[in-house]
């Protein structure tokens, strides 16, 4: 390519041509354009760059899908249990609501934030920053939203609360009759997409193109 | 091999973006607001204290009950091991391994490899770097998955209600185990695997 290490060290190029790698440190000049595969860290194999689809619409029809399947997931019944004739029913917030009626709101408050306000809140300001760009509008405090989004992201766990659902059916299974809900099914097409919505959101393009907006309109 | 910190270069731990240092201080990210930091600051100190804080939650979280079962009028303290167990004698092999590996296993692992990576980094080790940076990747990774076990008692609590009959309540050991978990993922966040890196010259 025909740079040595002393121009990347010198100042030869200017911080928007290189990138640096979160996991090592290590400097690259970063492509030209948005790759249309991942680009890796050299040393380390870190993610520098994501693969990035330039299409907004995919990205809002994946939010938006997966924000309505999460409303069904916490509206409608998850799963019903029937013991000596006596159905209980529980939703998604109702599992973690349990733990506080049964005086552990601290892990409670955990489960609560992991399997419903964090994804909810993620997936809301998702649906709601790639759509009103998606109309050709700027979205106010977006530099805010997408921190929050980059900050709340990793502490949702829905995955791991299906495989959750699935332990906990199987022990459930021999003692007593228990009934899928609505939710569920819901649930278990959530957590697939959700795992497409993550990868298809364009965080990286939309910093990049929040750069642009401070540049032109300070 | 160039390190964005010897260009006097940081990145945003954000956003991702790079700008250069000005003076002294480190500054704030122009692009989202973000405090610039050349390395997460007291990451060592930091890891080390949220990890000896999850290693002693880890006593009562596996020794205490995690939950009490009540069955026809009998009460059980299910703690995790006992879970495993009780998957085993059932022949649910698969599961007692699945639960065994989440919630046993994992935090065990995660707790061992950063307690290594933060040894390494201060004997400033130069052995194996790529593979301490994907160690350093999977426990940050994988760490999360340990919390099944506190989903499955959310998950009992809300469906097992029928007082006398049929009851499960969770017990102190959920808590502990619940803190475990999120003291765990803090370490691993507070971590910085870029130490692994520094003075590495050449390699």
């Amino acid at each position: 390519m025909g740079h040595s290490v002393q121009d990347l060290a010198h100042g030869a190029y200017r911080t928007s041509e290189l990138l640096a790698c979160q996991h090592c440190d290590l400097l690259s000049l970063r492509p030209p354009l948005m790759p249309d595969v991942e680009v890796r860290c050299p040393r380390c194999d870190a993610l520098l760059l994501p693969r990035q689809l330039p299409e907004l619409e995919i990205s809002f029809a994946l939010c938006v899908s997966a924000l309505l399947l999460f409303l069904i997931t916490t509206l409608a019944p998850l799963l019903t249990l029937e013991l000596r004739g006596i159905p209980t029913t529980t939703t998604l917030a109702g599992a973690g609501w349990a733990l506080y009626g049964a005086e552990r709101p601290t892990v409670a408050l955990v489960v609560l934030f992991c399997t419903v306000l964090g994804p909810g809140l993620v997936l809301a300001l998702q649906c709601y920053v790639v759509g009103v760009l998606f109309l050709g509008r700027t979205p106010r405090g977006l530099r805010h939203m997408l921190a929050w989004i980059c900050k709340i992201a990793p502490w949702g766990m829905l995955d791991v609360f299906l495989l959750g659902i699935v332990v906990a059916l199987i022990k459930l299974v021999s003692m007593a009759a228990i009934l899928p809900g609505p939710g569920l099914y819901a649930f278990a097409l959530l957590v697939p997409l959700l795992v497409l919505t993550e990868s298809r959101f364009p965080a990286r393009a939309l910093w990049e193109h929040l750069e642009i907006l401070q540049g032109t309109q300070p | 091999m160039t390190q964005a910190v010897d260009a006097n270069l940081l990145s945003c731990h954000l956003c991702g973006k790079l700008s250069r240092a000005a003076g002294a201080s480190a500054g704030i990210c122009p692009r989202c607001g973000t405090l610039l930091e050349f390395r997460k600051p007291a990451s060592i100190a930091r890891t080390w204290a949220l990890l000896m804080g999850a290693l002693i939650l880890y006593l009562p979280a596996n020794l205490l009950p995690v939950m009490r079962t009540t069955y026809v009028g009998e009460e059980t303290a299910d703690t995790i091991i006992s879970g495993v167990v009780y998957f085993l004698l059932n022949g649910d092999w698969p599961l007692a391994v699945i639960i065994f590996t989440a919630s046993v296993l994992v935090p065990l692992l995660k707790m061992l490899s950063l307690g290594f990576l933060l040894l390494s980094v201060q004997r400033h080790n130069r052995f194996w770097r790529r593979g301490r940076t994907t160690l350093y990747r999977i426990t940050e990774v994988m760490g999360r998955w340990s919390m099944v076990d506190v989903f499955v008692i959310a998950l009992l609590t809300a469906l097992v209600q029928a007082g006398y009959f049929a009851q499960v309540v969770p017990d102190l050991g959920a808590v502990a185990f619940c803190a475990v978990v999120i003291l765990t993922m803090l370490a691993a966040e507070t971590f910085d695997p870029r130490l692994i890196w520094d003075e590495a010259g050449t390699t």
